[in-house]
C-alpha cells in the first residue's frame, strides 16, 4: 500500500504496531482522524502520551495506579488478611467487576516460563514473599490461568511460602461452568472435573 | 458396484469430498459400510484417498508428515469433508487448511477450539507398507504408535502427554539457561521436576495397563496370522519400570545441565518385539516381521474396538504388493470377518483378490478421479 503522504505514512505505520489491527484498519483509524479537528486530535494524542507518561505501579501490590499505592492498598473497607495472587491488571479488573472478592492483590506480571526466558526474578515474587513476611497476611489465594506455567509458578509461590506457616494457600476451584450444560462442557473439562470430583456435602456449602 | 447383503448400522464414513487435496481438485465420493476396494495403478491417488480419510478421523496425515504438502500443486488451499454415520445419527465434520493459518475442524458446522478434542470420536487403523518403520526405526516411532492407540481411547492420556511434552520443554529451556550461565534456582527445578513426574507416572501407568491388554491381542493374532509356534511378545522399557522417577531426575541433574536435556523420563520409552524372546529387529525374518506387523495393528484394532464399543475404520494400503499370497489371504480372512466394520482397501488389480460375502464396493482410481 503506497500513501502520497509521507505523514499519513507515519501514522499509519504507528497504528498497524497495536495488537490486532492490520493495515488496512490501519488507514481507516487515521482516515477517521484526518476527518477531525486539529484540537480533539491534540487532545487524543496528549492523553495518550500523559497516560504512558504518568501511570504508576503500585509500590504493594503493583497494580496500576494514579498515586504511589493503587486505591486498592489504600481502601480501610478492604480485609487485608487476604491477598488474591494474579497474572495481570485485566485479572485485577475481571475478579473486581464479580464484586465477591474484598481482600488485596498481588500482580505477578506474568507466569514462569523458562521457554519465553521469564523466571521468577523477573517477576514480583520477592515482593510477595515480603509481604507474606509482615505477618498481617492470612490467606494467599492463587487465582492463575488453568495452564502448565499458571500451575509452576503457584508451585514455586507456594515453596516459597512454606517458611510462614500461618499463611493458607489456596487457588481457584477447576471445572464445570455454573449454569453450563454438561452436554455442551469440552470434554477435557468435563473428565478432569470427574476425575477431580468433590464430596457432595461440600457442593452444598460452596452454592451457599 | 454390487451390493450383497444389508449393512449393521455400525460407525461408518458414507460419503468424502476433497477440494485440491493432493493430486485431487474436486471429488466426491459415496462408500459403503463393508468393504470398499479401490483399484488402479500406482501414482493414481488410492493412497491419497486413504490420508483424507486418516485426516477427517485423527486432524493429520499418516502417509506423509507436514500439511503444506497435502494442498493440491499451485492452490492455496485444501479442504475435506466427510459424512459418518453412527448409531445415532449423521455427522459431518470437515477439515479446511490454508498455508499460514491453523487448521479448521469443524463438527456438524461447530468450530473445534482444540483440535485435539476431535481424537478418538471417529476411530481408525491403517495398515501400510511403511510401518516396516516400527520395527526398524528408532523408539519414536514405537512411542508414537503406542501413543496414537491410547490417545483413540482415553481424551485424558492425549493431555497428559501434551502436557508432559510442555513441561519437558520448559525443563530443558531452563537447564539451557543454566548452562549458559544464569544463576541456579534449584527451588524452581525441583518445581518443574515435581510436575514432570506427576504426569510422568500417569503415561507410564496408562501404557503399561494398555499395553497388558495389547500384548494378549498380538499374540492371538500373530498365532493367526503365521500359523507357527512362535510366541510374539512386546516389552515396555521404560526407566519407570523399576526406577524412582523423582530421584533420578535429581540424580542426573548435573548430567542433564552438560547435555542441556533431560535424559530420564517417559520420553525415552521403547517398547521391545520379540518373538521366542529374540529381537524381532536383529533376528526376524522378513515374513516374520510382516505378520508381527499385521497382528500389531489388528491389536490396535481390537484395543480400541474393546474400548470404544465402536468399531474403528480400518485402512489397508496395497497389502497385496507387499505380502505374499498367504499372509494377504489371512489378513483380507480377517479384515472381512464380522467383527470388523468398514474398511477400505488399495490395491492394483482387484480380479485378482476379493471375493467376499460382505457388501462390498469396487472403485477405480485414475489421475485423481475416482469412478
Amino acid at each position: 500500500m503506497n500513501f502520497p503522504s509521507r505523514l499519513i505514512e507515519d501514522a499509519v505505520s504507528e497504528f498497524e504496531k497495536l495488537p490486532g489491527i492490520g493495515r488496512r484498519s490501519a488507514l481507516r483509524l487515521v482516515l477517521h482522524l484526518l476527518r477531525q479537528s486539529p484540537e480533539s486530535v491534540n487532545q487524543f494524542s496528549s492523553r495518550i502520551a500523559k497516560m504512558r507518561n504518568e501511570i504508576k505501579f503500585c509500590k504493594t501490590c503493583h497494580n496500576i495506579s494514579d498515586g504511589e499505592q493503587c486505591n486498592i492498598c489504600n481502601s480501610h473497607a478492604r480485609n487485608r488478611s487476604l491477598v488474591c495472587v494474579v497474572e495481570n491488571f485485566r485479572d485485577v479488573i475481571a475478579i473486581e467487576s464479580v464484586n465477591q472478592f474484598n481482600g488485596l492483590y498481588h500482580v505477578l506480571g506474568g507466569v514462569i516460563s523458562p521457554l519465553e526466558g521469564i523466571g521468577p526474578d523477573q517477576l514480583n515474587i520477592e515482593s510477595l514473599i515480603h509481604r507474606a513476611a509482615s505477618n498481617e497476611i492470612e490467606e494467599v489465594i492463587m487465582a492463575l490461568n488453568a495452564t502448565m506455567e499458571g500451575d509452576t509458578t503457584i508451585f514455586y509461590i507456594s515453596r516459597k511460602l512454606h517458611q510462614f506457616p500461618n499463611v493458607k494457600i489456596t487457588t481457584l476451584a477447576r471445572g464445570v461452568a455454573f449454569g453450563g450444560e454438561l452436554e455442551f462442557v469440552d470434554d477435557l473439562t468435563l473428565a478432569r472435573s470427574i476425575a477431580t470430583r468433590l464430596p457432595y456435602e461440600n457442593y452444598l456449602v460452596n452454592r451457599e | 458396484m454390487h451390493i450383497c447383503r444389508l449393512q449393521l448400522s455400525i460407525l461408518h464414513l458414507s460419503s468424502i469430498q476433497l477440494t485440491n487435496f493432493r493430486n485431487y481438485t474436486e471429488q466426491n465420493v459415496s462408500f459403503c459400510g463393508g468393504l470398499n476396494i479401490l483399484s488402479g495403478l500406482n501414482g493414481a491417488g488410492k493412497t491419497n484417498l486413504l490420508e483424507a480419510i486418516n485426516y477427517l478421523c485423527l486432524t493429520k496425515g499418516y502417509f506423509h508428515s507436514g500439511d503444506i504438502g497435502a494442498i493440491n500443486f499451485k492452490k492455496e488451499f485444501f479442504r475435506l469433508q466427510g459424512e459418518f454415520i453412527t448409531e445415532r445419527k449423521i455427522e459431518t465434520i470437515s477439515l479446511a487448511f490454508q498455508s499460514g493459518t491453523p487448521k479448521i475442524l469443524k463438527h456438524d458446522e461447530i468450530i473445534y477450539e482444540k483440535l485435539a478434542d476431535h481424537i478418538g470420536k471417529f476411530p481408525l487403523v491403517v495398515i501400510a507398507p511403511d510401518d516396516i518403520a516400527l520395527i526398524i526405526e528408532g523408539s519414536e516411532d514405537r512411542r508414537k504408535w503406542l501413543d496414537n492407540t491410547i490417545s483413540q481411547v482415553n481424551r485424558l492420556y492425549l493431555d497428559d502427554l501434551m502436557q508432559y511434552n510442555r513441561v519437558l520443554a520448559q525443563r530443558n529451556a531452563l537447564l539451557k539457561l543454566w548452562s549458559a550461565g544464569q544463576s541456579r534456582d534449584e527451588d524452581l527445578m525441583t518445581v518443574i521436576d515435581k510436575q514432570l513426574v506427576k504426569i510422568g507416572k500417569q503415561i507410564h501407568a496408562e501404557r503399561k495397563k494398555s499395553l497388558q491388554i495389547l500384548i494378549s491381542l498380538l499374540q492371538k493374532h500373530y498365532a493367526f496370522i503365521s500359523n507357527e509356534n512362535e510366541t510374539a511378545l512386546m516389552n515396555y522399557d521404560s526407566l519407570l519400570n523399576e526406577s524412582d522417577f523423582s530421584k533420578t531426575l535429581i540424580t542426573n541433574r548435573e548430567k542433564d545441565m552438560m547435555l542441556q536435556r533431560t535424559t530420564a523420563g517417559v520420553h525415552r520409552d521403547d517398547l521391545d518385539f520379540l518373538l521366542n524372546e529374540f529381537s524381532i529387529k536383529k533376528f526376524g525374518s522378513q515374513g516374520q516381521k510382516k505378520s508381527f506387523l499385521i497382528a500389531l495393528k489388528l491389536a490396535q484394532f481390537d484395543f480400541i474396538a474393546q474400548n470404544k464399543n465402536e468399531t474403528p475404520l480400518l485402512l489397508l494400503d496395497d497389502i497385496f504388493d507387499k505380502l505374499d499370497q498367504h499372509r494377504s489371504e489371512k489378513l483380507l480372512a480377517d479384515a472381512t470377518s464380522k467383527n470388523r466394520g468398514q474398511v477400505f482397501i488399495t490395491c492394483t488389480d482387484w480380479k485378482q483378490t476379493i471375493i467376499s460375502d460382505k457388501l462390498s464396493k469396487y472403485f477405480i482410481v485414475e489421475n485423481g478421479l475416482i469412478k
